[in-house]
């Protein structure tokens, strides 16, 4: 497959790299992998089952939480204040 | 291909170069958020609208795409997120024995370029947001962000002596604990009898103040 020309050629080695060096595959690897066949690969190295959890507020642009209605500005002010 | 896609060969091509990586940089921890899931199906639902509704090729690429683009800026937050959280859990250990101080010295200066260039990122996602493809921009900026991050956790949160420092801090902890109950017992031993005269001493004081002014 040529390389992406949407991101430039370097800058997405770079990504490449980070994301080889966090999962110990190849990106080839990774991008031929069903995500079926990378996710029972991972339950058997876990040991459990796939969880799903929920990173909201902190990314998601839904607005409505079970106890509170939160918008878009406290949710960057959040992410802000981490940078900090 | 154009600046962004325009087809769908061109999208789905965006989405194995690019998303799947980050996605998988997500799946590694066998954890997905929801939040990412959500996008990834809005993508899918605007894709079956060219087949189902009849809305054109071009169109239906563009929101699609714009979901892709959001769940990759997300899967950047949550990499910044966990590294600092990360590095708020190392500095609760007794990081500065290690290497004489040098790794606590590298790890704030890698916190700090990260926090840095993070705000930066998040600066031009801001900047660009309105502009076309102005997101890719944006990617970039995040690149570097991204790679520091992965190698906070690699150098920083799994280094081999990080264990030797947990133990070495829980000794030293103990240690302390240990010599202040001596230290103290040692202290009454000595200042007992001192310290008792001195109390008894302002208690009469004390009685004899109550009972001139009481009476």
């Amino acid at each position: 497959m040529p390389p992406l020309s949407i991101i430039q050629t370097g800058s997405l080695r770079q990504l490449e790299v980070s994301v080889e060096r966090l999962t110990g595959k190849t990106v080839n690897d990774l991008r031929q992998f069903s995500i079926e066949d990378y996710r029972l690969e991972l339950e058997t190295r876990h040991k459990r089952p796939l969880r799903f959890v929920s990173r909201f507020p902190f990314i998601g642009r839904g607005n409505v939480m079970r106890d509170r209605i939160i918008n878009s500005a406290k949710i960057e002010k959040q992410l802000d204040a981490m940078l900090r | 291909m154009a600046e962004h896609p325009q087809t769908f060969a061109e999208l789905f091509k965006f989405y194995h170069e690019y998303v799947k990586l980050l996605y998988s940089s997500v799946q590694v921890e066998n954890e997905l958020p929801t939040e990412l899931l959500f996008e990834l199906n809005a993508t899918l639902d605007h894709v079956s609208r060219h087949w189902c509704y009849a809305e054109t090729e071009k169109e239906v690429v563009e929101k699609a795409y714009s979901h892709l683009k959001r769940s990759c800026l997300d899967v950047f937050k949550l990499r910044v997120k966990k590294a600092v959280d990360q590095y708020n859990e190392l500095t609760a250990i007794e990081i500065s024995i290690i290497d004489n101080g040098e790794y606590e010295r590298n790890l704030k200066s890698l916190i700090q370029k990260i926090r840095c260039a993070a705000t930066e990122a998040r600066r031009l996602e801001g900047l660009v947001k309105n502009a076309k493809d102005g997101n890719i921009q944006a990617f970039e900026a995040w690149h570097p962000v991204f790679d520091d991050c992965v190698r906070l956790e690699k150098d920083f949160y799994y280094h081999p002596k990080l264990n030797w420092a947990k133990k070495n801090g829980l000794w030293r902890k103990v240690k302390g604990f240990v010599l202040g109950v001596i230290t103290g017992a040692i202290c009454l031993a000595f200042l007992e009898r001192p310290l008792s005269e001195l109390l008894r001493w302002c208690f009469d004081r004390l009685i004899g103040f109550c009972q001139h002014h009481g009476g």
